[in-house]
């Protein structure tokens, strides 16, 4: 028994190895089948208190509360004021048409950045917000300038969202000038990429790109960005479009996730 | 002795908490498109090369676990490239090398441990796997070795063989 012991001890390195390899294999088989994981929890909430401590700036004179007072109304204004604009545009085009449905408002809840998933595949963001306060996967985030992402991980206290310069970002968008439906997708550098909106199509720089609405994720007329560059010299049948998030992803401090959405910004 | 082991893990657990926080706030700013370094993977290369092989794969292991909580991909994905990484450093060390071929090897690692996770993580991405290499593989492994290197230079004297 000892010699087979130390047999065995003779090659431990390599044990250790093959057990960690097992657990491994063991964890990814699992966890692919049930992404509920007790190690999130306390890997968020490990990393909001490191982000307390270190990155942010106490609120020793209760600025703080005022703050999310104020961006939450900065964001509702904003919605406000995109949608006014979109319904002028919108009242010229419709003149005719009747019945039009009065639009319904969503509730937000605010959510602090806790940091950057520190993941190279996934560009995304770790929220302090979760299931406890109603997160859902695929809810909507936004701030006042415009569109952030979406929640695809959640668990109590906290959430993941991916954000549209992630490479498997797809929003269904509309330009707001013309109507014209697109896709909105990552252009692997810092703008995006409006797709499939065919050559024979009027776009222009400086065309504001909305959410379209055509999506049970995200609300319609939520700003995206801006188209920067616009190129009709390739082979296909599509433009190439280049479009300026508005959102500012690199100074994110606090968002805003989307509940109770019914289909267009109030 | 004693007082050594114990000293030493306790290195281990303070670079591991370092190298994450690093991961977690300064990568994101020094990111080149969609291309990031990873320091926790010098940092699993370095424990290997200079602790050997099972505080290699053990800390591998145990940091990708925690890698993986926080990202949608299914845990273990990362653990299993970090634990072979950690394992094959501390292999390394036993061939006593110069820091030239120090290097070459860490450069050898740190492509490896990209060919090994995305050859696991292509099965969950729409990607193949050659697109992949060229995509995320090379950029990072560069990347990552270039501030490797620069590490190495600043921190030069605490990378004496122990």
């Amino acid at each position: 028994m000892i010699k087979f012991l130390n047999f065995i001890g003779g090659f431990r390195d390599a044990l250790l190895l093959a057990i960690c390899l097992f657990l491994s294999f063991v964890l990814i088989i699992y966890y692919d089948h049930d992404p509920g994981n007790p190690l999130r929890p306390i890997v968020y909430n490990s990393v909001g208190l490191m982000s307390g401590y270190f990155f942010k700036i106490d609120s020793y004179f209760e600025l703080k509360p005022e703050l999310i007072r104020l961006r939450r109304q900065n964001v509702d204004l904003a919605s406000k004021n995109m949608q006014l604009q979109d319904a002028y545009l919108e009242n010229i085009r419709l003149r005719k048409l009747l019945d039009f449905k009065e639009r319904s408002s969503f509730k937000l809840i605010a959510a602090e950045v806790l940091g950057f998933n520190p993941h190279p595949i996934f560009n995304g963001l770790i929220l302090n917000e979760g299931s406890r306060r109603g997160i859902k996967k695929r809810d909507a985030v936004l701030t006042a300038e415009g569109l952030v992402g979406q929640i695809v991980q959640v668990d109590e206290d906290n959430c993941i969202c991916q954000i549209l310069l992630d490479r498997n970002s797809r929003i269904s968008s509309q330009i707001q000038r013309s109507r014209e439906l697109g896709v909105i997708a990552w252009d692997g550098g810092v703008h995006l990429k409006l797709l499939y909106v065919a050559k024979t199509i009027d776009v222009l720089v400086g065309d504001v790109v909305l959410t379209s609405g055509y999506s049970k994720i995200f609300p319609g007329n939520l700003k995206i960005g801006v188209v920067v560059e616009v190129s009709k010299d390739n082979e296909g049948l599509f433009q190439d479009i280049v479009v300026q998030p508005s959102v500012n992803f690199n100074r994110l401090e606090e968002v805003f996730i989307v509940k109770e959405a019914s289909g267009n910004v109030p | 002795m004693y007082l050594d082991k114990k000293y030493q893990n306790v290195r281990i657990l303070i670079l591991s908490l370092i190298a994450f926080i690093l991961q977690l706030y300064f990568v994101p700013l020094i990111e080149i498109s969609i291309w990031r370094p990873d320091i926790i993977l010098l940092l699993i290369i370095y424990i290997g090369f200079y602790y050997g092989a099972i505080p290699g794969t053990l800390t591998g292991f145990i940091i990708g676990i925690f890698q993986d909580a926080m990202s949608p991909i299914p845990v273990g994905m990362t653990s299993l490239a970090n634990c072979v990484i950690g394992f094959s450093a501390g292999q390394v060390k036993q061939f006593k090398l110069a820091l030239n071929a120090k290097v070459v090897a860490a450069l050898v690692l740190i492509l490896g441990h990209g060919l090994i996770f995305y050859l696991v993580y292509r099965y969950k991405s729409e990607a193949t796997y050659v697109h992949l290499i060229f995509s995320r593989v090379f950029p990072n492994t560069i990347y990552t070795f270039i501030l490797g290197l620069i590490f190495s230079i600043f921190f030069s004297s605490s990378m004496e063989e122990k």
